[in-house]
């Protein structure tokens, strides 16, 4: 490619051939392959040096052919399945927190003046009173910046702490099945936020996963599982559990535990 | 130089690792959104070309290996500002075909950027070979700087030897790139 030539293409390029001779470099591209590829090669450094990108035709060579196969594989699937998971996951994070308070405000005052009835006609506790009387976020255990990452856990946890069940849940799945996690913690979380859907057989099940399991924190899966059934008004069932946290005093809540089954 | 570090996200993001796509969403995500918005685009756009941007990177690495010689989010980065550029050069051409304009097909699109991406990699490394003033020059002189400016700001005796010296060091880099036996893959 002669220097002479290569002044051509700029020119070219550049816009300041004139019309026919312009015109002329044009038919001569069509007919000569080295000529093109040197035009476009040079159209293309020159969109670099601009800063942008060019669309170009695609080339069919090895390379693209490999490219189209593993974009048409299994595997460019799944890749493109956890990414958007994890838009997801990054969107339920980023999502500003619903104004629910006023209707938070309503049904407590409902809650507590069909309590306080429930109370004064039949002489005893309101069960699903009591769980809100002993249910306290602070007997769960803390998990929030144990690690500089958010792992899937800690995700869903700030879900749970705004009142996003469903959201937390789903979190707190994931993080189960990737990680298998020998920390129990994650089965309390997740055990309250089923309960908050009302969805007490999953509840108790994860519940129980704790009391078996034989981290520190087994005894509190007892005790969540006695508040999750306060919550749902099955008294006995509720008892029976507390008078086994009864049973010994190195129990979670030991105390509060006697305390409950007086009340009830 | 191969940086250790995007050596370890990009292995980490190749075997799936949730907590490393997570982590990107987390510290690159923002910038390239607040780029986007900067640049005629809006939120959904950006999480478009920040997904497409990932996904083009796995399939490179997988494809042919990648290596990555700044910071993995740097890089991340810069891939999606080329593909916000590649948008706004589609959206232009859209409204000049008055309408008339196929939907490619998205896997074509993925292969474009891919190359064209590759291609970005290839000039930047060539770049980097020639000297400081070549480069500033041909980034002035493409950037549509005036002459005038540029002779005063490199003392060239006049814009014609300005322009022998822009040709010259266009010259050496286009050498440069065809002299590399991955160009030829790249070509259109």
């Amino acid at each position: 490619m002669t220097d002479e030539i290569r002044q051509r293409i700029e020119a070219y390029l550049g816009g300041t051939l004139p019309a026919e001779e312009a015109l002329l470099f044009e038919q001569e591209m069509k007919t000569n392959p080295v000529l093109l590829e040197e035009v476009e090669l040079s159209r293309q450094i020159n969109h670099y040096l601009k800063g942008d990108m060019e669309m170009g035709k695609l080339p069919e060579n090895e390379y693209t052919q490999k490219l189209r196969a593993y974009l048409r594989s299994e595997e460019a699937e799944k890749v493109k399945a956890s990414l958007q998971k994890a838009e997801q996951d990054y969107n339920n994070l980023k999502k500003p927190t619903k104004n629910k308070n006023y209707l938070l405000v309503a049904a407590t005052i409902a809650l507590l003046l069909i309590s306080t009835v429930g109370y004064n006609f039949f002489g005893k506790q309101n069960p699903e009173k009591l769980y809100t009387q002993y249910y306290t976020t602070s007997d769960l255990p803390s998990v929030i910046n144990r690690d500089e990452d958010a792992s899937m856990f800690e995700v869903g946890v700030l879900a749970f702490n705004k009142n996003e069940y469903a959201s937390a849940l789903s979190s707190f799945e994931n993080y189960i099945e990737t990680e298998n996690p020998i920390d129990y913690s994650v089965f309390l979380y997740s055990g309250i936020a089923h309960l908050e859907m009302n969805e007490l057989e999953n509840a108790i099940a994860d519940f129980d996963r704790v009391t078996l399991s034989n981290s520190i924190d087994s005894s509190k899966g007892r005790w969540f599982k006695a508040l999750a059934y306060l919550k749902v008004k099955e008294t006995e069932k509720a008892k029976n559990v507390l008078t086994e946290i009864v049973k010994s005093s190195s129990n979670f809540n030991y105390n509060k535990a006697k305390e409950l089954l007086e009340e009830l | 130089m191969r940086s250790t570090s995007s050596e370890h996200i990009l292995d980490q993001i190749l075997l799936g690792d949730k907590e490393a796509i997570g982590s990107l969403y987390r510290s690159v995500l923002p910038k390239v959104t607040s780029f986007v918005l900067k640049n005629r685009g809006t939120k959904d756009n950006a999480q478009e070309i920040f997904q497409d941007a990932i996904y083009q990177i796995i399939a490179r690495a997988k494809v042919k290996g990648l290596e990555i010689t700044s910071s993995f989010e740097a890089y991340l980065f810069t891939v999606c500002k080329n593909l916000w550029y590649k948008e706004l050069n589609n959206r232009k051409k859209e409204v000049r075909n008055d309408g008339v304009f196929e939907l490619k097909e998205k896997e074509d699109d993925d292969i474009s950027s891919i190359l064209s991406q590759d291609r970005w990699d290839l000039f930047e490394e060539k770049l980097s070979h020639l000297s400081d003033k070549c480069k500033s020059l041909l980034k002035d002189y493409f950037n549509k700087v005036p002459y005038d400016v540029i002779v005063q700001k490199f003392s060239y005796a006049s814009e014609n030897a300005a322009f022998q010296r822009v040709f010259k060091c266009k010259k050496r880099l286009t050498e440069l790139i065809q002299k590399d036996h991955r160009y030829k893959n790249l070509l259109q």
